[in-house]
């Protein structure tokens, strides 16, 4: 296991986001987390990318515990994320953007090294180009459409050539053509060994893309395994859809 | 050239102190930290070097002790107020302002009390004044282009984003802090020795507020901002004399109209020039061949109105 989560809890005050929860991402494997609204699936990666506070539990990131490390450091080891919501710097371009990827592994002494601004831009042309928005390089991102926008944060993320990826749900808000083609580079990071944990409270886009579904409710794993035949199970049925008495009055 | 440098030459000097208080809080700013500890070290910059020189220092051992303990003093408050945020961070280092303002008025015997410090001999006249001031300013233009400008305006604009990208953000910002704290003790030091005289009242809200017209007026976030922002401010008061009694009205009415039509400052106004001359040029030129894409701009628009 690449990354490791050993009852891992998060708590703000009184609430409890996440509860001990346990769960191994495999190299090489797109992996989804999955859950209703409010299930804790965000918070679980902002612990992962240390952006908060753990209350309980440890993280093993390439066998080396990461649980006290702060956000910048597990970038710098190859643990890197998207967002939620759209989060690009609007008084950059785009390739300016996608350089602050690479750039974040660099460390700061180099930053004034000459030729150091050529290879981040490189880099970013190459993610973009990764992406299929090469096109778009020197334009301003709040210039763009949404979904163009989301395909950036990914490639962002990309040239800082991490070795595990967490994507917070990047197909929120596209249309069919453009799940599709995300679903597609998904699969081709995949494909070039790249280890993915893919967020999302759309079942059915995972269900054709993940190897391993995690499905997470009330800030507990509430089970895991091969996708379709956990996805079955009606404990995950009832946390997506209902309990089965309500359902059968709806269809009623 | 020389004849208009000296007769204006207070003025000159007057402006450059102010070029280096704005330095020091754009530093921070830049760097998402709104701090006015520079103003603490100002003051104590002043007093510091004065204190020595009067004890019989030489004047470079002075400057460096001061500058050294000035960038301590800013380590420490660096690590005990970056924690807060915003408003909170800037009441926090204003009352450091206030504390340093009320001790130079209770340490009589060594500050002069209301009266202020002087008889000092003065280690910087104005060329070198000027000369360090420009040495902050290419130090400031270096961090604003390519990879650093980049990361810096990634951490003002989004924190969490800045650390999820790899960035330091608690030492860019400590970093950050130390730099505005050293150029506020460079400026202080200037200014004793400038003007010959030093008293609690240059450490206090007039100055606090002048300053920040001058940042808001220059250019909050240009490395140009402060300088061109210094010498507006010193020399309008000349270019104004002409309305007599309504002069402070008009200063306002500039800067509230500057704060409404050009926050970027009037080095926003340059820019926009600039850039208007040269999308004039690009205009006239013959359209050039576009490297083949994936996806252009228009599609993805196109794609986008579908």
């Amino acid at each position: 296991m690449i990354l490791e989560l050993d009852e891992v809890a998060v708590s703000y005050g009184g609430v409890h986001a996440v509860r001990g929860v346990s769960l191994g991402l495999r190299e090489g494997a797109l992996h989804a987390l999955v859950g209703p609204n409010g299930s804790g699936k965000t918070t679980l990666i902002n612990a992962v990318s240390r952006l908060t506070h753990l209350s309980g539990g440890t993280i093993t990131f390439d066998g080396a515990d990461v649980s006290g490390l702060r956000p910048h450091q597990v970038y710098r080891r190859g643990l890197a994320r998207t967002f939620q919501g759209i989060r690009l710097v609007e008084d950059l371009t785009v390739r300016e953007n996608v350089a602050l990827g690479f750039e974040g592994r660099t460390p700061e002494a180099r930053w004034f090294r000459r030729g150091a601004s050529g290879a981040a831009l490189s880099a970013a042309d190459e993610a973009l180009d990764r992406l299929g928005i090469a096109g778009v390089a020197a334009e301003r991102p709040g210039e763009l459409p949404y979904g163009v926008q989301r395909r950036v944060e990914i490639a962002r993320a990309l040239a800082g050539d991490p070795r595990v990826l967490l994507l917070d749900e990047p197909v929120a808000g596209m249309g069919a053509a453009e799940r599709v083609e995300i679903g597609e580079t998904l699969r081709q990071l995949r494909a070039d060994g790249m280890t993915l944990l893919l967020v999302e409270h759309d079942l059915a886009f995972v269900l054709g893309l993940a190897d391993q579904l995690f499905v997470l409710d009330f800030g507990t794993l509430l089970a895991s395994g091969d996708p379709h035949e956990t996805a079955a199970l009606p404990a995950v049925r009832t946390a997506f859809l209902g309990p089965e008495e309500r359902r059968r009055d709806r269809s009623a | 050239m020389i004849d208009l440098f000296a007769a204006n030459e207070g003025v000159i000097a007057g402006a450059l102190v102010f070029a280096l208080l704005a330095y020091s809080l754009q530093v921070a700013l830049r760097a998402g930290v709104f701090s006015f500890a520079g103003f603490a070290a100002y003051g104590i910059g002043a007093y510091g070097s004065g204190f020595l020189l009067l004890e019989g220092w030489n004047e470079v051992g002075a400057i460096l002790v001061v500058l050294v303990g000035v960038a301590l003093l800013g380590w420490l408050f660096a690590v005990l107020l970056t924690r807060l945020k915003s408003l909170y961070l800037a009441m926090a280092t204003l009352a450091l302002v206030l504390l340093v303002q009320s001790a130079a008025l209770a340490a009589e015997p060594v500050t002069g009390g209301a009266l202020g410090m002087y008889g000092v001999p003065p280690v910087v006249d104005t060329l070198t004044t000027l000369v360090v001031t420009a040495a902050v300013l290419v130090g400031v233009l270096l961090t604003q282009r390519g990879r650093p400008g980049r990361r810096l305006l990634a951490l003002r604009t989004d924190e969490a984003l800045a650390e999820a990208m790899g960035i330091d953000v608690r030492r860019r910002q400590r970093v950050a802090f130390v730099w505005s704290t050293v150029l506020g003790g460079i400026a202080g030091i200037c200014q004793l020795s400038l003007v010959g005289v030093f008293t609690p009242e240059d450490v206090g809200f007039p100055v606090i507020v002048t300053t920040l017209t001058v940042l808001v007026l220059g250019g909050t976030w240009h490395w140009a901002g402060p300088i061109v922002g210094a010498v507006l401010t010193a020399f309008l008061p000349f270019w104004l004399a002409a309305v007599g009694d309504w002069r402070p009205v008009v200063e306002a009415l500039v800067t509230v109209l500057v704060v409404i039509f050009l926050p970027g400052g009037l080095v926003s106004l340059v820019q926009r020039g600039g850039g208007a001359l040269r999308g004039r040029g690009r205009r006239s030129k013959p359209p050039e061949p576009v490297e083949p894409a994936a996806v252009t701009p228009a599609e993805m628009r196109t794609e986008a109105v579908r």
